[in-house]
């Protein structure tokens, strides 16, 4: 199965991070920002061939994205927590952090 | 149309921010005056401006001959205060403001003590003077909220005036004046140190015009990027080498042990210097171009660029790798990226559409291309406000940590001094955690840094009045201690030499003024200061203290009996039994009683036996005086036991205090007439300290201590 990147980026300050595919956990950890990057954790996610749907939650806020991936489709996903909610931005291509 | 972030300011970049031509100050002053821009309305200005003060303004700019710009820093002194000032009302970039940082000059030591700050200030312009009022912002409690600023125009072939800085109250009242003398064109200067991972070519410089770009075509480097933010960076000369396996990729913790290891001006203070590594790769991959890692402790002093998805001599990977450095190194400044400006302390609007160093190209609005297209290889003007007039401490490296608020060692009075001439250095020490309830004790040692001999006091108490501590707690409210007690007296004066170069003390801090200081378990921050007989100000480094929490029902039920502030009180006396101390005193009773065989028992012997050592007079009103004759005998079975104990090294009272017991011990047996039971504690006491392994004036001067408690008993 292609793994895809998932970056969880900016606003994180500690808090319990859960990230499913169709449902089933495939990963949690406490995040934290790291401010002179804008980058808190990388995770890699095996997405089937015939695409899934990512789910990213943040239960203390309670805060959840839905990230639909269409078959073969395997960008590279940022999402970041900003006023209390989730915001996602999709990328071809790595992101770069400085 | 407006910015999607401003609801004031227009779409798109901010005035001026492309034009790296001198702006001269009549210039600036006519445009704010046209544009009714001008500062806060103070009264004074708006007197001096008059009916017509635009057309005069005009008028000024019909001199031929070449003025000098006023802009730059300033310094003058007025009393112990020294003022470094900064004006930017023209040159390149000018921002209409001006700030400040005042530091207090105390002997031989200079310690910064706040910023000010103050924007689109009301500048008046007469072909003999620029003249600037504001109303300032200040990091410190301040009176006199008003400046006037008055610099003389002087032709390029003359030398700088002075600015004449008056401060006034809001009345109108003349607070202090500084005469500045002009220092420099920069509004601050850097020290840039660069070290190169073996195999990686470094940037050097790249040709703006080279691609599609905003702002005028220009060769940069990392120096000349920085002056046209106002900033000096000063190379130190020709990057080392840092020689590593192939293919290893860097992690943080791994660089900031490269920096204190290859940083030859790494120092654990606040400092105008910054170091960049030059590398090839961190763990993170090829996606990560650069990082400003240096976040603990001191932070902010280093910086790291990563060539491996940058490497190259074409003009694109030229630009990436400028741009890289620019942007770490700005976060080194305490700059956020433009985007994140939120989450700084305190929050400011977010700028996703800036034109800075220190957004992402990919984050600006119509992505990189459009961002290239525009942007002119700047701060925008808010990134650029703040390298030149920040705050110090949110500015300095080694200041404030990223991104955050005030730490202990900035706090006033605790502030280390930008210079230190006293020759003196002082450590606050405790060698072990406490448990909750101990009384914490700090040992003091004040030694001396020359080789000549230096005259000092030798009152390192804080019941003394002449050394200060203060107390960051685990939730970061600071205390100052202040002793419940505090003595007159006449100061001792010694001389710190190379045959007796310190001098150490003790001090219980856990109950004063502002009560108990160590009342929850967690990890608290102490600093003191010396007040040496110059005036200097001699400040300790942080010591980082814990309190343990409690494991047993045992360990509360100890802690409850001794967190009391009676009971700090009746540490702080060393034993009292006035009837006020009744319920301390019955406290202590049942810690020694009832938890016999627990650690901090002896704590309790240590009081009751201190007490009964000696006679204790009771005076009561319209009663004689009561005197309890001393228990000797008692005063030293109780002490013997705190004594048994202390021996274990880590274990019971610190040197110090330990050494004070046994000579209370030697007292109270003279006392009663027991030289030879004196004499005994005295042996022991030498020998429990030739076994410490200490220094030989230390045990030269203990020695000393023990035969004056002696007193002449014959030893032998």
């Amino acid at each position: 199965m292609p793994a895809i990147t998932l970056d969880l980026q900016e606003g994180f300050a500690g808090e319990t991070v859960e990230v499913r595919l169709d449902g089933r956990e495939v990963w949690r950890g406490e995040v934290r920002t790291d401010w002179s990057i804008g980058l808190a954790e990388r995770v890699q996610v095996e997405v089937p061939a015939g695409g899934g749907t990512v789910s990213v939650t943040v239960p203390s806020r309670p805060a959840s994205i839905d990230l639909v991936l269409k078959p073969g489709e395997a960008p590279v996903l940022g999402v970041s927590l900003i006023g209390g909610g989730l915001v996602s931005r999709r990328s071809d291509e790595p992101f770069r952090y400085f | 149309m407006t910015s999607a972030n401003y609801p004031t300011a227009p779409a798109g970049a901010s005035p001026g921010a492309f034009d790296l031509s001198e702006v001269p100050v009549e210039h600036v002053a006519a445009i704010a005056a046209l544009s009714g821009t001008a500062g806060t309305g103070d009264a004074d200005a708006a007197a001096l401006r008059g009916p017509g003060s635009a057309p005069d303004a005009m008028q000024a700019a019909r001199i031929t001959v070449p003025m000098r710009i006023v802009s730059g820093s300033y310094r003058g002194r007025t009393g112990p205060w020294r003022l470094d000032l900064r004006v930017d009302v023209d040159g390149v970039r000018p921002l209409r403001q001006v700030s400040g940082d005042f530091f207090r000059v105390d002997g031989g030591t200079v310690t910064y003590t706040g910023s000010f700050a103050a924007s689109n200030v009301n500048i008046a312009v007469t072909p003999e003077t620029v003249t600037i009022y504001a109303l300032v912002n200040a990091s410190f409690p301040n009176s006199c909220p008003r400046v006037r600023i008055i610099i003389p125009r002087r032709t390029i072939l003359q030398a700088a005036g002075e600015a004449d800085v008056q401060w006034l109250a809001t009345s109108g009242q003349a607070g202090t004046r500084y005469l500045c003398l002009w220092e420099s064109r920069f509004f601050r200067t850097v020290d840039l140190e660069e070290d190169v991972e073996t195999g990686v070519t470094p940037f050097e410089s790249y040709n703006t015009g080279a691609l599609s770009s905003g702002g005028p075509a220009r060769t940069l480097y990392l120096t000349t990027a920085f002056v046209e933010a106002g900033i000096e960076l000063r190379l130190t000369g020709e990057p080392g080498t840092i020689a590593t396996a192939p293919g290893g990729t860097w992690s943080n913790a791994e660089l900031h042990a490269a920096m204190e290891a290859h940083f030859s001006q790494w120092a654990n203070q606040p400092q105008w210097k910054v170091w960049l590594l030059h590398a090839r790769e961190h763990d993170l991959g090829s996606g990560l171009a650069g990082i400003m890692f240096d976040q603990r402790g001191r932070q902010r002093q280093g910086c790291a660029v990563f060539y491996a998805a940058i490497a190259g001599t074409s003009a694109t990977r030229r630009r990436d790798q400028l741009f890289t450095c620019m942007h770490e190194l700005g976060h080194c400044f305490n700059l956020y990226h433009s985007f994140s400006k939120t989450f700084t302390t305190p929050p400011r609007p977010d700028r996703p559409d800036a034109l800075s160093w220190m957004n992402y190209p990919q984050n600006f609005p119509g992505g990189q291309t459009a961002f290239w297209s525009s942007f002119p290889f700047q701060f925008d003007d808010l990134d650029t406000i703040h390298l030149r007039h920040g705050f110090r401490d949110n500015v300095i490296m080694g200041g404030n940590p990223f991104g955050e608020g005030a730490a202990l060692e900035g706090l006033g009075y605790f502030a280390e001094p930008e210079q230190d001439g006293s020759g003196l250095a002082l450590e606050l020490r405790a060698d072990r955690s406490f448990r909750l309830g101990e009384p914490v004790v700090v040992e003091l040692k004040l030694s001396t840094r020359r080789a000549e001999g230096i005259t000092v006091h030798r009152h390192l108490h804080p019941a003394d009045g002449f050394v200060t501590i203060a107390i960051q707690k685990p939730g970061g409210a600071t205390v100052v201690h202040r002793p419940l007690i505090e003595h007159c007296i006449r100061p001792e004066i010694v001389v710190l030499d190379a045959g007796h170069p310190a001098i150490y003390d003790s001090a219980y801090i856990g109950c004063g003024e502002e009560g108990l200081a160590f009342g929850a378990p967690g990890l608290y921050r102490l600093r003191a200061v010396y007040l040496a007989l110059d005036g200097s100000r001699v400040v300790s480094d942080t010591l980082e203290l814990r309190v343990r929490g409690t494991h047993h029902d045992q360990d509360e039920a100890v802690a409850d009996l001794l967190l009391d502030e009676q009971v700090g009180t009746l540490f702080t006396l060393l034993g009292s039994e006035g009837p006020e101390m009744a319920s301390a005193n019955a406290r202590i009773e049942r810690l020694v009683e009832e938890h016999k065989a627990h650690p901090l028992a002896l704590y309790g012997e240590l009081v009751q036996g201190y007490v009964r050592a000696r006679p204790f007079k009771l005076v009561l009103a319209d009663e004689p005086v009561q005197v309890r004759e001393a228990r000797p005998a008692e005063a030293v079975a109780m002490l013997d036991r705190v004594v048994d104990v202390s021996i274990a090294p880590g274990k019971g009272l610190d040197s110090i205090s330990l050494n004070q017991i046994f000579r209370r011990m030697i007292a109270a047996l003279k006392t009663a007439g027991d030289d030879k039971g004196a004499v005994r504690i005295g042996k022991r006491m030498l020998e429990t300290y030739r076994k410490r392994g200490l220094k030989p004036h230390v045990l030269a001067e203990i020695e000393r201590q023990r035969d004056e408690a002696l007193g002449g008993t014959s030893i032998a």
